[in-house]
């Protein structure tokens, strides 16, 4: 067979995964649509009707969350660990996003803007070090200590809030005067959409820990320890410090949230305001095989998918969308295997073009 | 992954279920329909189907489609952060009124109406402070819980033959707060001596939905000597039931009429008619009344009160009635301050 | 099945007859492909009853595939398998052993903490359910078996309190016990020292003699020479020759599983003994070890008492039974696992117990297991040619690197280390296993500055790698550099090591000149028998 009919085959299998779980997901959406009554047409023209810039801009808004998240629990999961932590670190890291903000309310507005977006770093990162650490140090599993975290942390930053930061009759803390520009300013037909420019900080996040897990001798140590903790010892890498690294850097970047809802939309800290973003950042990861570059056009697609459930919800119930989330996941990771196992056979084939034999 | 995976397909088969139900019951038209005029209502995460006043809002607004001729859609966001887009969603179309139902709709809400001068904006439980200026196009709805706590427990004093009654709270907050004052002094203002038990279920969210412990409450301040307890907690007040329940005592229910959920335990509830204030702020759309500002609706209004029905007659004695009918009068003609916290 | 002893009855095997009929089998045109490798090609293969089958080809020829396909494990692309004449479709573990066809892995499938006696009767028909086991009758039927055959073991012993000779029996004992009437035996000998690779030649005659067929796999061309009544030659997933006893030339063999490579025919024997006796090595102490032990978590001693200098320039090879602490010495002198007694100086650094050695202090080491503890499976042959050295490869910039500049870096590497194919972008588990030794090797020997601990370096690779692998080794001594050597394989410490000490239950013997060694008396040392 000719090299580029298989480099192109090899592209089909690659995508395979994610064109069945969207087929599928479209398929059950319409099913659904009929069997509530609903005709498919009515509902793409609902959906198109409301899919202005303003809807456009809400997905990227919800996108730069699920980029943060899932940026998260994909570099943790690099070094071979699993984070069920960003929802708590990202709600300790905004918080004290806001905390910062608001201390450093009289310091010039780049110095105040740096220190919150700092704050919501190192707020998420304390919270991804504590689980890191406990693994490193006592071998604990991660997946528990980072699923009581969650509690823990949901429960604390509740109670801050309710009792001693929120202003009366709200659950939200002052205004914070450091603001991130949103992207109406810049681009006005989005305008009222909670986009802003924290979208460019999780850009440059993906960024950044693709070149860092890639292209840095820090990075292939952490990969290493993920891929084979046990030859990365023997080879003389420091394990422990890998994974509380890779701990510290998946909390920060989960905290990074703060920037998006603190700094870019509301400018205050909301109870409550993070809703599962930090579960739906697994899908995303998980969506995206864990490799950084691939998680933004993740993000991107559940960010779209949220959107348009809002857009049509007074057709079709909103747990729709949780529906359809969880197919996509199953058809994605049913089909995974799939794709391994066809893709290997092809780039066998790409690699020894002389055993051509059917 | 496994256990996400697992969640996913508990959420799958409750859905198929749910779908499978819902085709059985058979479709409903809705969406926005021609000439009528259309009116968007936004819930608050997880708001329909509370049993409370998220459902006393859709009651409100089926209403206005029955007896007005609107139309409506709503909305349940999935987020927090939806609940500003669902609000731009209904503005950018041809929604003429739009309401958010709850306190957290506020800040939002305001920033929604700023934009859509020449539509019309409701919030329930709107949380107003001094100095707020309140945009011409929007309402604020308020309601005094504090007088309708007040009779109740003015009822509980009457009641009781300890001496003793209790409040077992959801959440420590304010809101609650308001609750606890007005009940408390309604007993007080019947019987000077009575004392009055109270607990909060705990601090954070989790404190209204946490039924083992209302009963925990509940249960220790029936040994305390109270017998008869309000609540206002959300489904933790169902713990506060099952005390009752099991101690043969007294309690009172919140929000909407909760007799079925202890029989001949359930001395009246406590009732917000969200469903009155909303039909009411539609139906001065409709004909042309529509005024933005802050509403506050207390006992005067109608918008608080207390269930009265069959099966509590007989603690709700015409003698009492007559009683609590005097107090009713009495706040709302400014005698009897009604204090909030 | 014209067998009338097959066994059939619930716990009544038949074990120790006099003649049993074993099957005759032929593996016809078997194909199988994986992930775009012919693993299999066109193999024809007849196993005759009653013989012994030598089963021989470099790592990748096939040979487990082919024996996995016969054991019902894999399912061949194309091709038939005839069991006594008639067509049979192998499925399951379970239909080769209804057919009297069962396997002894490399890795042996006993539960540790449970007796010989449970081991053998896990899963056997008719103990299915909640019935209690008979232990009593079990018992005496299997010490029945165990003397006829002289297995020398204890059916209420436990398995981890044997040895691997032991384990070897019991997985015998447990096919013997189902049935099996051909036993296919995957490298049974590698892990065996000589007084008990004796015996397994002693047990796998004997069940010749009974009429049982043995199909064993290896890369001892002297024992194919010494056992075997046919052997079979694959390369490349194909038959390249077969021959019959008598006529089985060692010569002829090493060519048709090297293929045409001239370079690779000389024989690895005729190297060796082109080397001088003894070189002459340096007096510089790079390694010496005082008193060392080492007791595990639960306390048990792992190592007691060692005590040994290692100089530059020289080999010093440990031989001993896999499990007698060669592991445990060989990751301690390595700096991987602190240790509890004694004292480790390495150069001029010396170690006390509870210490660890810092990272850029610890010698080079080819550790024991290559892919659970050397190499990355899923990690490309770059990757893993960089780990442990990422900080100081030549290609680090302070920004970074690139992958080109790496793959730059590494294919030189795997051209001089011949792994085969050269391609940086592979991934390590598309290696066979001698490819990944060898790529392994030349990561460590390139870390190495000075010492470099070796265990079971060539353990099941084929001929062509371990040549390469010794000749590494062989040149970092050249160099004045110190090689501590673990082998089981005492062919390769003979070959290798400059001194050769004997490591039983954790003790380690005097190191002796290899002039001086003498094999009877090492063999003995390895079972603990000498003194």
């Amino acid at each position: 067979m000719k090299t580029w009919r298989l480099r192109f085959a090899l592209f089909g299998i690659q995508s395979l995964p994610v064109v069945c779980a969207l087929c599928v997901a479209a398929l059950l959406a319409t099913l659904i649509a009929i069997l509530l009554g609903v005709s498919p047409g009515e509902l793409l023209t609902l959906l198109a009707s409301r899919f202005g810039a303003y809807a456009w801009g809400q997905v990227l808004f919800k996108a730069t969350f699920l980029t943060f998240t899932g940026l998260s629990v994909a570099l943790a999961f690099s070094a071979g660990l699993f984070n069920i932590g960003a929802e708590g670190q990202a709600v300790v890291g905004s918080l004290a996003c806001a905390l910062v903000g608001l201390a450093a309310a009289s310091a010039p507005a780049p110095v105040a803007l740096c220190l919150a977006i700092g704050a919501a770093f190192a707020g998420g990162a304390l919270w991804g070090f504590v689980p890191g650490y406990l693994k490193a140090r006592f071998g604990t599993h991660e997946v528990i200590n980072t699923i009581m975290l969650n509690f823990v942390a949901l429960a604390a930053v509740n109670f801050l809030v309710t009792r001693y930061l929120a202003l009366p009759e709200t659950v939200r803390t002052a205004e914070v005067p450091a603001a991130l520009p949103r992207l109406d300013s810049l681009l006005p037909f989005m305008h009222g959409s909670a986009a802003n420019t924290s979208l460019a900080l999780a850009l440059l996040a993906v960024i950044a820990a693709h070149y860092f897990l890639h292209h840095t001798a820090a990075g292939f140590a952490l990969r290493a320890v993920g891929r084979g903790m046990r030859q990365a010892q023997v080879a003389g890498i420091h394990a422990s410090r890998q994974i509380v690294l890779a701990f510290v850097l998946s909390g920060g970047i989960a905290g990074l949230v703060g920037t998006n809802f603190v700094l870019g939309y509301k400018h205050y800290y909301e109870d409550g305001f993070s809703g599962g973003i930090g579960f739906l950042g697994i899908a995303v990861a998980l969506l995206a095989r864990n490799e950084p570059l691939a998680v933004f056009p993740a993000a991107l697609l559940f960010g779209f998918l949220s959107q348009a459930g809002l857009a049509v919800n007074s057709l079709l119930p909103r747990e729709v969308v949780e529906i359809l989330t969880g197919v996509i996941l199953l058809v994605f990771i049913a089909t995974e295997r799939l794709r391994r196992t066809w893709s290997q056979g092809t780039r066998g084939r790409l690699a020894h073009p002389g055993e051509g034999r059917p | 992954m496994g256990r996400a995976d697992a969640r996913w397909m508990g959420r799958l088969a409750l859905a198929c279920l749910a779908a499978a139900l819902i085709v059985g019951c058979g479709g409903e038209e809705s969406g926005s329909g021609g000439e009528r005029f259309h009116v968007g209502l936004v819930f608050d995460v997880g708001g329909l189907g509370d049993k409370s006043f998220n459902d006393s809002a859709h009651r409100g607004l089926l209403r206005a489609e029955r007896e007005l001729g609107i139309s409506s859609e709503y909305f349940e966001p999935a987020h927090p952060s939806d609940r500003e887009a669902a609000l731009r969603l209904l503005a950018q179309g041809d929604t003429e009124l739009i309401i958010g139902v709850g306190f957290l709709f506020t800040d939002d809400i305001k920033a929604v109406a700023k934009d859509f001068p020449d539509k019309g904006f409701v919030c329930v439980d709107y949380s107003w402070s001094e100095g707020d200026a309140v945009p011409a196009n929007l309402v604020g709805l308020k309601f005094r819980e504090e007088e309708g706590s007040f009779l109740v427990g003015a009822l509980a004093a009457l009641v009781s033959e300890t001496g003793v009654i209790g409040f077992v709270g959801g959440m420590d907050i304010p809101l609650i707060h308001k609750f606890e004052a007005g009940y408390r002094a309604g007993g007080q203002h019947v019987n000077g001596q009575l004392r009055v038990l109270v607990n909060y279920a705990g601090v954070t969210g989790e404190a209204f939905a946490n039924p083992s412990k209302g009963k925990e409450l509940a249960l220790a301040q029936y040994e305390q000597g109270a017998d008869i307890i309000f609540h206002a907690a959300g489904s933790t007040g169902l713990g506060v039931f099952e005390a009752a329940r099991k101690k043969g005592k007294l309690a009172i229910g919140v929000d909407a009429d909760q007799s079925a959920e202890a029989p001949e335990l359930i001395v009246t509830s406590m009732v917000k008619n969200v469903d009155v204030a909303v039909f009411e702020e539609i139906r001065r759309v409709v004909s042309g009344q529509f005024e933005g500002g802050i509403r506050v609706l207390g006992l005067r209004e109608g918008a608080v009160g207390y269930v009265r029905n069959e099966e509590n007659a007989r603690w709700l004695t015409p003698e009492r009635v007559r009683q609590l009918d005097r107090i009713q009068a009495e706040i709302v003609a400014g005698n009897i301050p009604v204090p909030t916290e | 099945m014209g067998n009338p002893r097959a066994p059939t009855t619930e716990l009544g095997p038949e074990v120790s007859g006099a003649s049993v009929r074993a099957p005759d089998v032929r593996l016809e045109n078997i194909t199988r492909r994986f992930a775009g490798t012919l693993a299999n090609d066109g193999i024809d293969l007849h196993l005759r009853p009653a013989t012994i089958h030598a089963l021989v080809g470099e790592n990748g020829a096939g040979k487990s595939t082919l024996m996995r396909i016969l054991y019902g494990l894999v399912r061949p692309d194309r091709g038939r398998i005839r069991v006594d004449h008639r067509p049979t479709i192998l499925s399951s573990p379970a239909q080769a052993l209804g057919l009297g066809i069962g396997m002894i892995h490399q890795h042996f499938m006993l539960v540790p903490v449970m007796t010989v006696l449970e081991n053998i009767v896990l899963g056997t028909e008719g103990l299915r359910g909640l019935r209690a086991i008979p232990k009593a009758h079990l018992a005496e039927t299997l010490s029945d078996l165990f003397e006829s055959y002289g297995f020398d073991l204890d059916p209420h012993a436990r398995i981890d309190a044997l040895g691997v000779g032991g384990r070897q029996r019991v997985e015998i004992a447990r096919l013997l016990f189902r049935g099996a009437r051909l036993l296919i035996c995957d490298e049974p000998t590698a892990v065996l020292a000589p007084p008990e690779v004796a015996s397994l030649f002693r047990i796998l005659r004997r069940l010749r003699e009974e009429g049982r067929t043995v199909v064993f796999i290896t890369h001892k061309l002297p024992e194919v020479i010494e056992l075997a009544d046919f052997v079979t030659v694959l390369r490349r997933g194909r038959v390249v020759g077969e021959m019959k006893a008598g006529e089985i030339s060692r010569d002829k063999l090493v060519q048709w599983i090297m293929g045409e490579d001239p370079r690779a025919a000389t024989s690895v024997a005729e190297d060796a003994r082109s080397e001088p006796e003894v070189r002459p090595h340096g007096e510089e102490v790079v390694l010496a070890v005082e008193h060392l032990g080492l007791r595990d978590p639960q306390g048990r001693a792992r190592l007691g008492d060692v005590t040994f200098r290692l100089r530059a320039g020289e080999i010093l090879g440990v031989a001993g039974v896999a499990g007698n602490g060669q592991r445990e010495l060989a990751e301690v002198v390595a700096g991987r696992c602190p240790f509890t007694a004694g004292t480790l100086s390495l150069g001029a650094a010396r170690y006390a117990p509870g210490q660890t050695v810092p990272a850029q202090e610890r010698p080079a080491l080819i550790p024991e297991d290559r892919t659970s503890e050397g190499l990355i499976g899923d990690f490309r042959l770059w990757e893993n040619l960089l780990l442990g050295r990422q900080h100081g490869a030549p290609f680090m910039r302070p920004l970074g690197y690139t992958h080109a500049a790496a793959r730059n870096w590494a294919r030189p590497q795997l051209e001089r280390f011949r792994v085969e194919p050269p391609d940086p972008q592979l991934s390590a588990d598309a290696l066979s296993g001698g490819n990944q030794q060898k790529l392994l090797c030349a990561r460590e020997s390139a870390r190495a500055r000075g010492l470099l601990v070796a265990c079971q370096p060539t353990r099941g690779i084929d001929i062509a790698s371990t040549r390469l692998v010794h000749a590494t080794l062989k040149r970092f001594r050249d160099l004045r550099g110190s090689v501590l050597l673990v082998s089981a394989d005492l062919d390769e410490i003979l070959e290798l090591s400059d001194r050769v000490a004997v490591i039983y239950r954790g003790r380690l013997g005097t190191p002796v000149p290899r002039g001086q060694v003498d094999l009877e008396e090492l063999g003995r040392a390895m079972v603990g028998v000498s003194g």
